[in-house]
């Protein structure tokens, strides 16, 4: 009985052997945990943690000194909240929501879950948030940074997170450990208001600086 | 043996060939003539080419763009990619050939897409895209975009008022070249990670699609005996994996969380069988594109890169005020 071809014997499995090489180095799909695909999706370049600590000392702080009078802004909200948004207020796209950049002194009326309750004119006017931070509210309300600046939309958002950080590590310990009913506070701050909330005030206004006069 | 083994490896090595060079998938709706300029009393042609319309958010956000076209004096045809980059970039050589004057565009991959726009751009042709990214800011004439992280932060923060600060709960995702995909998912996270005792049991892809959400749900169902919540990235999908829980008879268990505004979805949050989604606006941002590009073939050049679209967030509390993939007063 005659044994194998030359052909059978070495070209069919060098045939075989290409064939797995193929699959192999190039597969028809591949399996990828969503985790890998998420990183990918962020530009490898940015890094938002030095960005938004950047941004917070060069151009966060700098701007503070534009903030909207508290003493000029609650009266106008109680007096007439949508002309008080097309003065005062600012927006980033289009939509009902805006937002306040303020800055005053107020007396600490009480002190609740939601954060320290200030007084600047006879009510309690607004909360100065002591809680969790979520969202943009820091990164917009300035103006400063835009989302056409960006190439992508994750990384934009990326530094809401980074600069909410900020004020949860290096604002708002020192306005829980500080702030005492009858205490004057003297604050810099910013809120996001919903334009069809029918109660504004009092406005809950997230604390970027704050100090206690004596 | 040979031949035969031979004839294996060829059928084998076929779809991976075919795999690494998509040939342009035949031209459905653009037998349009090559003639840049149109003919005296002809309308200028805008085209919108959107990512599927196999999803009714896209359909009305299809046909307001349409519509305010129309009403802007303008011929508009409306091409769908069906969800693939290489049938959308042979819509845009087709646009290009074709004499269009501006491209309304959802795109289907926010990376994958760019080249097709910067083909559109070089041709001279402006594009707006609408609702969907691309990951560059030197391509499109502008972009209008929804907001959707930060809707997700407020639906994100809703859904803990909700279940609480403890419980178990499903992340169905979107089609992951989407931005839009990442950036809800970022900002629900964002959120809910900040609970401790708040675990995601499961999260997987599907695809922004409802049969896909339905089946996903009905295999993680099987695998989790306690679940709370479902956070899905779009309606479509809440609506499957809706489907999933009360085949199960699990509705009175776990509650369903979406994000689009589809009339669907606020008539189960109406019904207590959704608790909330979040409302974006596409007839708002289609009406915006359109009116952009009718302000671009009338001179204008100075245009926002990227302009966020407000969500927001719907709930039983709120409902009566929206229908119509919008405000119900729009």
């Amino acid at each position: 009985m005659p044994g194998p071809s030359l052909k059978r014997r070495f070209v069919v499995p060098c045939v075989v052997l290409l064939g797995l090489a193929l699959t192999y180095w190039f597969p028809l799909f591949r399996i990828v945990p969503l985790e890998q695909v998420a990183a990918a999706n962020t530009s490898q370049k940015f890094d938002a943690k030095p960005f938004a600590l950047d941004f917070w000392s060069k151009q966060l702080v700098p701007s503070f000194e534009q903030a909207t009078d508290a003493a000029e802004l609650i009266p106008a909200i109680q007096n007439d909240p949508e002309m008080a948004r097309k003065t005062f207020g600012k927006s980033v796209g289009i939509g009902r929501v805006y937002f306040y950049f303020l800055q005053g002194i107020g007396t600490v009326t009480s002190i609740d879950k939601s954060g320290v309750n200030l007084k600047i004119t006879d009510n309690p006017d607004i909360v100065l948030k002591t809680g969790l931070l979520f969202g943009n509210t820091v990164r917009d309300a300035t103006g400063q940074l835009v989302a056409g600046k960006f190439a992508n939309s994750q990384d934009f958002n990326a530094i809401s997170k980074e600069l909410n950080r900020i004020v949860e590590e290096q604002v708002q310990p020192e306005l829980k450990k500080q702030a005492k009913v009858g205490a004057k506070i003297r604050f810099v701050g910013c809120a996001e208001v919903l334009a069809s909330n029918k109660k504004i005030l009092p406005l809950t206004v997230v604390p970027l600086q704050v100090e206690f006069p004596q | 043996m040979f031949k035969t083994l031979l004839s294996l490896l060829i059928v084998a090595t076929v779809p991976w060939i075919g795999g690494c060079s998509q040939a342009p998938p035949e031209k459905e709706q653009t037998a349009q003539t090559v003639d840049a300029k149109p003919k005296s009393g002809e309308k200028e042609k805008i085209a919108i080419i959107v990512s599927t319309l196999n999803n009714p958010w896209f359909v009305v956000l299809t046909d307001a763009a349409k519509k305010r076209c129309e009403e802007l004096g303008y011929d508009a045809t409306v091409f769908d990619s069906q969800s693939d980059t290489a049938r959308e970039s042979s819509h845009f050589e087709d646009l290009i050939a074709g004499g269009y004057k501006a491209v309304l565009f959802n795109c289907t991959d926010a990376d994958g897409s760019i080249a097709s726009v910067r083909r559109a751009k070089d041709a001279g042709i402006p594009v707006f895209c609408i609702d969907r990214e691309i990951n560059a800011t030197d391509a499109a004439t502008s972009q209008i975009l929804s907001d959707s992280y930060s809707g997700c932060v407020a639906l994100g923060e809703y859904f803990v008022s909700v279940i609480g600060e403890d419980g178990n709960w499903v992340e169905l995702m979107g089609t992951s070249g989407d931005n839009n995909t990442w950036n809800r998912s970022k900002g629900f996270h964002s959120v809910v990670d900040r609970f401790e005792g708040l675990k995601m049991v499961a999260q997987q892809s599907a695809d922004f699609d409802q049969g896909r959400a339905l089946e996903v749900m009905e295999s993680i169902l099987q695998a989790n005996p306690k679940i709370d919540a479902v956070f899905c990235a779009n309606d479509v999908m809440a609506m499957g994996a809706y489907q999933a829980i009360a085949a199960a008879n699990r509705q009175d268990e776990i509650k369903v969380f979406g994000f689009d505004g589809s009339d669907d979805v606020v008539r189960l949050i109406k019904e207590g069988k959704v608790a909330a989604t979040c409302m974006q606006f596409p007839k708002l941002m289609a009406i915006q594109a359109a009116e952009f590009a009718d302000e671009y073939l009338k001179g204008k050049r100075d245009f926002p890169q990227k302009i966020p679209v407000d969500v927001e967030l719907v709930t039983p509390d709120n409902v009566d005020d929206y229908a119509n993939f919008g405000l119900k007063e729009d």
